[in-house]
């Protein structure tokens, strides 16, 4: 039995925009083992969101996906699968914006029971019972009242532990993330991040966390890979990604934080923009903005390349950035 | 030192249930305190950053600051005048925001042009045949290239916008600058020279800058001095630089607590801050944080803490926060 | 190692490019509103034509040659008084056309007008306007236009009345909404802030840009106010005879569906496909609009 859970070789997402095509993902490959989380960081429009929804198969109809998204549905090796396969069985999601992804119409209870009924053939005196077990270990207070509430009658942060409840439901082996925390208050953002280390640890549930916010991934991720125009640039364990970025747009990144340790280093930011997706550049897509670029850095063809175990950088130059070794 | 913008025991409220209703039942109006007996100085030229989270009333206090939400009790005045009473329209110059939302802060019927034009006109900053060029001007200052003076909103990018409304609100050469989560809506890496632009735009004019946020690290990077909010009261009003390196308020240790920081991974089931906040319309005896603050004791109950310290440049409300200073 | 040739010292950030729209007017609209602009056009052209149009005078009646079979001098043969069908098809263009687009007009400017009092200025205007709003509406429809027509005698005027005391309701609900809207929007706050005055804020900040959906709402409503219009000639409260109008036309035509069915089938037709031209633009409207 492997530990490995998720693969996804060399996906890529075309979607049909004004008359033309453009490819918001191209080429990403992943890997995922058991109780492992996976980080995807980067800016809007770099295609992190996209690649959560092709591995649970919530692309636009128009879209159209190329490369092998593979998971172990039961205990064995990864397999190529269909989206209804996974969804409700292996693989859960949860969404950005808790204000509207609950459904309005459905009580709380009934929207965390629905997984279990549905996919597991619980009863419903079996499924309530579960719902309140699981509202319990997402911290909700007083589950047996809550169940019965309306979305509307929760505050941000409960309605995002209903949402991690009903993931939980259908007892997934991955759990997606698209920037769960992005709405919510810090301290309460702090709460639900707690959360979900206690579950990845408790359950061994392996989760892949999309987020703009280097600092969250850095307190969850055991592994990070930074997107930029469609691509991952560069990947590696979080603390070496931080402390010792290969590629120049995680360097740039790094720079543009306030962070909160820093005080009077003055926040670099990045100049120009990323690229539009129906123009992406020949060759490296960041080296119109990148502060060490080469001549042959716009002619050579891109690529994720191994540095060391469990590094890659698609910089030509890694040697280049910020003094590290490369 | 005289204070240039003296906010004295301001409260602002929201009805948020019908007033008749309740007098009909004998009920006391059911008013929500969003604000509630603030009192602060801004020196003139001073960076001042007010920070809390959702409902802590920063947001209402900027937007009563702006003359946007009538003032329940209090005052607020500019070098002596008062911003409480109608105001007239030169006194209306004297304070300007800028606003969180690029996508909504600008009248995307208008080009940038027309915008500006508007404001110079109707407030007769310049004779009419310097508009075109104080326009330029004004689109030099925010460092955006003047050929966007032809261009609608829905042309431009996030940064772009919230430049053009730094420049809006610069138009009308005010003396006080209000912030509301100016970079919030931003990605990572154009926050950073908005931020920049703040800050030098600040010394440059000479201005008076409020800046809200949720984010404790952007308001330490732009701020000489920092209010905490929590459900409408200060709780803490220290410099930056003793804010952060020496919290007396448990909110704000909790709330630095919370932040996410590099380096630093989250225990499983851990949060600094548990619990939610209570609802402003049913606020806990004595201090409103006691409930969820780790040192609360008996007295916490009975009385409520005034913001008060050693000197008037260092406060917090908390009755225990200057203990070990006599 | 860092080269230091490779770093620029403190650069100024050049700001980022937004998505600008560089494409032509004709390419910013779908191509329906362009086939719905030239149905409408033609329209119009044969209402200013018609006396170019028409083969014979609309009016003339010749009884001998009446319920004739289209023919080269009729082309649409004649009705029951003998007069040329072809020609009382074209004249009635010159109806039909000003009256269902003023008897969408005018509901929309008072409609409108009342409407955005009531959600710029709120409370008793609010009250006031919306509540008078429920009245009419409560009212059927039917019979505030068979008293008007009787108080104010048939004919165009009173049909634009009718038409412009019933449909306004609708226009100012939609610009109402679309008001409350737009008044919470921050470049609104950002116009208050700037001590402008309420009235400027309601024409420049607020109206172009709560406008677009009554703009949406319109062509719908052209289409709706010429087949009432139909509909009333039909039932005899519309434009009197022996002005040739559509809906009238259907109406005495019925008659003799099943020997000259083209004489109530051809104005039909005729009035279907201005619908469809009108809702043509319409939709096109809604789709750039809603971009």
């Amino acid at each position: 039995m492997s530990d490995r859970i998720l693969e996804v070789s060399n996906l890529s997402v075309t979607l049909p925009r004004a008359g033309g095509m453009i490819t918001p993902v191209e080429g990403v490959s992943l890997t995922l083992d058991r109780g492992e989380v996976l980080g995807i960081a980067g800016e809007s429009g770099c295609g992190k969101s996209l690649t959560l929804k092709s591995i649970i198969g919530l692309l636009p109809k128009d879209a159209v996906t190329a490369g092998e998204l593979k998971f172990a549905l039961g205990r064995e090796e990864p397999i190529p699968y269909e989206a209804t396969d996974v969804r409700g069985h292996g693989i859960s999601l949860i969404p950005q914006e808790p204000m509207t992804a609950l459904n309005p119409t459905m009580r709380v209870g009934d929207l965390i029971a629905e997984g279990p009924r549905v996919h597991r053939g619980l009863d419903r005196a079996a499924a309530q019972d579960e719902t309140i077990e699981l509202m319990r270990q997402v911290g909700i207070p007083n589950p047996e009242r809550r169940a019965r509430m309306w979305p509307h009658q929760l505050s941000g942060g409960l309605r995002q532990r209903v949402m991690i409840a009903t993931a939980l439901s259908t007892q997934p082996k991955l759990i997606l993330c698209d920037e769960p925390t992005t709405a919510l208050d810090v301290s309460i953002q702090d709460q639900i991040l707690g959360l979900l280390q206690d579950i990845r640890i408790r359950l061994e549930t392996a989760i892949v966390f999309v987020s703009h916010d280097l600092a969250v991934l850095g307190e969850l991720c055991d592994r990070m890979a930074i997107m930029y125009a469609g691509q991952i640039v560069e990947t590696g364990p979080v603390e070496q990604v931080f402390t010792d970025p290969q590629h120049p747009y995680t360097e740039a990144l790094m720079r543009s934080v306030p962070s909160f340790g820093a005080t009077t280093e003055k926040l670099a930011g990045i100049e120009g923009a990323p690229p539009d997706p129906g123009s992406f550049p020949m060759g490296c897509r960041f080296a119109p903005r990148c502060r060490y670029v080469r001549d042959d850095c716009r002619t050579t063809e891109f690529e994720l390349m191994p540095i060391a175990t469990g590094r890659q950088t698609a910089c030509i130059h890694p040697e280049l950035v910020g003094g590290g070794s490369s | 030192m005289t204070a240039f913008l003296d906010i004295r025991d301001l409260t602002v409220t929201f009805r948020v249930g019908s007033a008749l209703m309740a007098r009909l039942r004998g009920e006391p109006v059911p008013d929500l305190v969003a604000v509630d007996d603030i009192s602060f100085s801004v020196p003139q030229g001073e960076s001042l950053g007010i920070v809390g989270e959702s409902g802590c009333g920063k947001s209402t206090l900027a937007r009563a600051i702006t003359g946007l939400v009538p003032v329940a009790a209090g005052s607020i005045s500019l070098d002596g005048v008062s911003l409480t009473q109608r105001r007239d329209r030169a006194t209306m110059r004297r304070v300007q925001m800028v606003f969180q939302d690029p996508s909504s802060s600008l009248n995307p019927s208008l080009t940038v042009e027309k915008t500006l034009t508007e404001l110079l006109q109707v407030h007769d900053i310049v004779p009419e045949e310097r508009i075109a060029e104080r326009c330029a001007e004004l689109m030099d200052l925010v460092e955006l290239p003047r050929s966007l003076l032809g261009s609608r909103p829905r042309s431009l990018s996030g940064g772009q916008r919230q430049r053009v409304g730094i420049a809006r609100a610069l138009a009308l050469e005010p003396e006080v600058l209000i912030a509301d989560e100016a970079v919030a809506a931003l990605d990572v890496s154009v926050q950073a020279p908005i931020l920049n632009l703040l800050n030098q735009l600040r010394e440059e004019l000479g201005l008076t800058v409020m800046f809200i946020s949720h984010d404790l690290a952007v308001v330490r990077y732009v701020s000489d001095r920092v209010i905490v909010m929590y459900l409408g009261k200060a709780v803490e009003d220290r410099s930056t630089a003793e804010l952060f390196e020496d919290p007396r308020h448990p909110y704000t240790r909790a709330l630095m607590a919370a932040a996410p920081k590099f380096g630093v991974r989250k225990a499983p089931g851990e949060a600094a801050l548990k619990g939610e906040p209570p609802s402003a319309l049913n606020l806990p005896s004595g201090c409103r944080f006691r409930p969820r603050c780790p040192i609360a004791a008996e007295v916490c109950a009975e009385a409520e803490p005034d913001l008060e310290g050693p000197s008037a440049s260092e406060r917090a409300a908390c009755h225990f926060a200057w203990e070990d200073r006599p | 190692m860092i080269d230091p040739g490779a770093l620029p010292v403190d650069p100024l950030p050049q700001p980022e490019r937004g998505p600008i729209d560089e494409r032509k007017l004709w390419q910013r609209f779908p191509k329906k509103v362009w086939v719905g602009l030239v149905i409408v056009t033609i329209y119009v052209l044969i209402a200013l034509f018609a006396p170019l149009i028409a083969t014979h005078d609309p009016l003339a009646i010749d009884p001998v040659n009446k319920l004739a079979s289209p023919s080269s001098e009729h082309l649409l043969g004649t009705d029951e008084l003998g007069r040329d069908a072809f020609s009382r098809v074209v004249y009635a263009a010159r109806v039909d056309l000003p009256i269902g687009f003023l008897g969408a007009v005018f509901p929309m400017l008072v409609g409108t007008l009342l409407g955005a009092l009531a959600g710029f200025y709120g409370r008793w205007v609010d009250t006031v306007v919306m509540r008078t709003a429920d009245v009419v509406q409560a009212f059927p429809a039917y019979i505030l236009v068979i008293v008007l027509v009787f108080a104010l005698g048939p004919g165009a005027r009173s049909i634009l009345v009718a038409f412009t005391v019933l449909a306004w309701v609708v226009y100012a609900r939609i610009i109402r909404g679309e008001i409350l809207r737009v008044r919470d929007l921050d470049y609104v706050h950002a116009a208050r802030v700037a001590g402008l005055g309420k009235l400027r804020i309601l024409r420049v900040h607020v109206m172009p840009n709560a406008i677009s959906q009554t703009l949406i709402y319109l062509p719908n409503d052209i289409v709706f106010a010429t087949l009432a219009l139909a509909a009333f000639s039909f039932l005899g409260l519309g434009i009197p005879p022996p002005t040739p109008e559509w809906g009238a036309m259907i109406a005495d035509g019925q008659l003799y569906i099943r020997t000259n069915w083209w004489l109530a089938t051809v104005p039909g037709l005729v009035i279907v496909v201005l619908g469809l031209g009108i809702s043509l633009i319409g939709e096109g409207l809604e789709e750039t609009l809603h971009r």
